[in-house]
């Protein structure tokens, strides 16, 4: 106030002082003005960004839910999401992995034409009738389950009506491209996909990760080709059930693993029992003749007898009770290959006796078939010994019975003895690294030359000639055994088995199979023998083998493996 | 004080300038994080979409469906030593005599009988 008085008063004052006070005045509202300005500039220019540019490059796709999702921090790492893993075997071939996918529901509230809708559904799904669709669509509610799991191209369909009721949830689902054929051993999932059986059950927290996908040791054709001849042997011989698997012997890797009847994976709520039930690994069956070559190894093991060593089988042996007597009975003195191509129990209990029952429960121990096996799969049945053990189990248990063993322990037994003589173990997950696993010897490399030699025999001259493929060397085992009905062993329900390695003289593959009560037809006579039920099917698997395989056949006389043990076969064997 | 000096100008220009290029990182980020947003949807789409293919590959390439249809359409058999050449010098010459012999004009698919 005092300054404005000042200028009314003498206007010269204005001068020189006055001038520069107005001029700061001027100054700072030009100041102020242009800062204001600024503010409302921006203010306008950030208006325009949001109404004219922005909006423009949100994507119309882009509702509000998946603007919030897409904050950078929702997106996993790598693109690497939490889906259960795959499952793939030994080629990487897709046996097991997870699928979103969608289930309709209808808002009702939106539904613009419930009759047309109705009819447009009823097109896509024809098992859902017309007037319950529309009836469903008419209820008024805001939320109501159509149908569950729907494919992509049924997805696709709904959408292409252009209702807008129609809406999709988007889930996880465990999908199973080859069906039942990789079966017990893969197992299955719930529908929150967590593992109830086999691989996906034993490695639930592995494959709940999401990480690589889980490699196995099955070749998805191998696994085809035994299934096939199992379900042919099965059908041929009205079977009720069926096991097998091939192995490779160095190493105990299951090539292909399969239990019949078996369960379509995603439809476990129509799979009974019959079919969930592994006989492959949660079966413990008296396996019969193919015991033979466990308790013919440890005879040449531990005693090392030539070849020749004779055994009178023209009588039954009587202990107590017992009678054991030969199936395919000689009644005459027999060598060592001939007991053993012509399965004669006699001889075999004899070899037993001549061991001793300590020497041959040990060896049966040390082949793993006696005790329960440690398996990547928690569906393992425990084998069944005799307790006490008598005797008379040691001659029993030379020709499978009174012993119960899982086929695939069998297999795995039977591919140590054929290898070169050290311990394999069924195994069914593949490593990155390669496994330095210490070499366990049960057998002398000369006495498992010697088994391979006899297996030979057994095909090309005894019991086992129907798994003769030409052009290969196959040896290998029958097994006949009754199964116990009652407590009593029942004549009529037979397990028969046969066990093929391949190709003889340095084995690669054993080939077990065991079919479940097959009943005889006038092609065989009757007959529903190991020889006669399984041998032709091990032929062709092996067949099937060499064909994915690429092996060349070659003609048989070029390299007549095991002939060497000709000289101690009689020429006036009965047949 | 001065009336204008340059150095408070200076610090106007200085702090408006700054300002504008705050504006237009921050519009420059946003617009980049929209596009990385829109890639990463895109990306998951793509992956559902190669899982879908992979599973749909795989079930039809199942041994059983292939068997069936190689036996539908084509005309091979398994291998057996009766339908093995010996060596690539018998496979050659059976080929050229079914070129020469104008009765077996057919191609000659495996030799029938071992020589």
């Amino acid at each position: 106030m005092i300054f404005m008085r000042r200028i009314r008063q003498n206007p010269s004052y204005l001068k020189g002082e006055k001038s520069s006070a107005l001029e700061l005045a001027h100054g700072r509202l030009v100041l102020m003005s242009g800062v204001f300005g600024l503010v409302y500039l921006l203010i306008a220019l950030r208006a325009l960004d949001l109404s004219v540019i922005q909006a423009q490059k949100i994507d119309p796709e882009l509702r509000l839910a998946d603007r919030v999702a897409s904050a950078p921090d929702s997106y996993p790492v790598n693109g690497q999401t939490a889906m259960r893993a795959d499952i793939v075997d030994r080629n990487g071939v897709m046996l097991a992995t997870t699928l979103k996918t969608a289930s309709l529901f209808a808002d009702t509230r939106f539904i613009a034409e419930p009759e047309q809708a109705a009819k447009a559904l009823n097109k896509i799904f024809p098992h859902m009738p017309y007037g319950d669709l529309l009836q469903k669509l008419q209820s008024g509610k805001s939320f109501v389950w159509l149908k569950r799991n729907i494919t992509p191209d049924e997805q696709k369909r709904i959408l292409e009506i252009g209702e807008p009721g129609l809406a999709f949830e988007q889930s996880t689902r465990r999908y199973y491209p080859q069906e039942s054929l990789a079966g017990h051993l893969l197992g299955y999932t719930n529908v929150d996909s967590n593992g109830l059986s086999g691989v996906e059950r034993s490695f639930d927290a592995y494959l709940g990760q999401g990480k690589k996908p889980l490699r196995l040791s099955l070749d998805i054709r191998f696994q085809h080709a035994l299934r096939r001849e199992m379900q042919a042997a099965m059908d041929e011989f009205r079977a009720i059930g069926a096991a097998g698997v091939i192995m490779d012997v160095r190493n105990g890797e299951i090539l292909a693993g399969v239990s019949l009847p078996d369960f379509n994976p995603h439809d476990m709520n129509n799979a009974d029992k019959n079919q969930s039930f592994s006989r492959l690994t949660q079966g413990a069956y008296e396996l019969g003749s193919v015991f033979k070559i466990f308790s013919t190894a440890a005879f040449l093991e531990i005693r090392n007898m030539p070849m020749h060593t004779k055994f009178d089988a023209r009588e039954p042996i009587r202990k107590g009770r017992f009678t054991i007597n030969d199936f395919h009975a000689q009644k005459r003195i027999l060598t060592i290959p001939e007991v053993f191509m012509h399965s004669s129990n006699i001889g075999t209990a004899m070899m037993a006796e001549a061991i001793g029952g300590d020497a041959l429960q040990k060896f049966y121990y040390d082949l793993g078939v006696m005790t329960p096996m440690d398996f990547e799969i928690k569906e393992v049945a425990r084998p069944l010994v005799p307790n006490p053990w008598r005797e008379i189990s040691t001659l029993t248990a030379s020709y499978g019975h009174g012993v119960s063993t899982t086929p695939l322990q069998l297999a795995a037994g039977v591919s140590s003895v054929v290898n070169g003589g050290y311990l394999v173990t069924p195994r069914l997950v593949l490593s990155d690294e390669p496994q330095d696993n210490p070499e366990i010897r049960i057998l002398s490399e000369e006495t498992s030359h010697k088994m391979r030699q006899l297996l030979r025999i057994v095909v090309s001259e005894g019991t086992g000639s129907k798994a003769a493929v030409k052009g290969y060397k196959v040896g290998g085992k029958t097994g006949t055994a009754e199964k116990i009905v009652g407590g009593r062993y029942d004549n009529d329900k037979k397990l028969s088995s046969f066990v093929g390695i391949f190709p003889s003289d340095a084995p690669k593959y054993a080939v077990y199979i065991m079919v479940d009560e097959p009943k005889g037809h006038k092609g065989t006579w009757g007959y529903a023998t190991g020889g006669w039920v399984a041998a032709p099917a091990v032929a062709r698997i092996i067949a099937s083998i060499a064909a994915i395989e690429g092996l060349m056949p070659s003609t048989e006389n070029a390299n007549p493996f095991g002939s060497a043990l000709k000289q101690y076969i009689a020429a006036e064997a009965v047949p | 004080m001065k009336k204008f000096s340059l150095k408070n100008f200076v610090i106007f220009a200085l702090a408006g300038l700054s300002g504008a290029a705050l504006l237009h990182t921050s519009q420059n980020v946003q617009h980049a994080e929209e596009v990385l947003a829109k890639m990463q949807r895109e990306l998951a789409h793509e992956e559902e979409a190669m899982r879908v293919l992979r599973a749909e590959w795989a079930y039809l390439n199942r041994p059983e469906r292939l068997e069936r249809l190689a036996e539908e359409f084509l005309e091979l058999v398994p291998p057996a030593p009766d339908k093995m050449p010996e060596n690539m010098r018998d496979a050659a010459s059976s080929l050229q005599e079914g070129i020469i012999n104008e009765e077996q004009a057919q191609p000659v698919r495996y030799q029938e009988e071992a020589p």
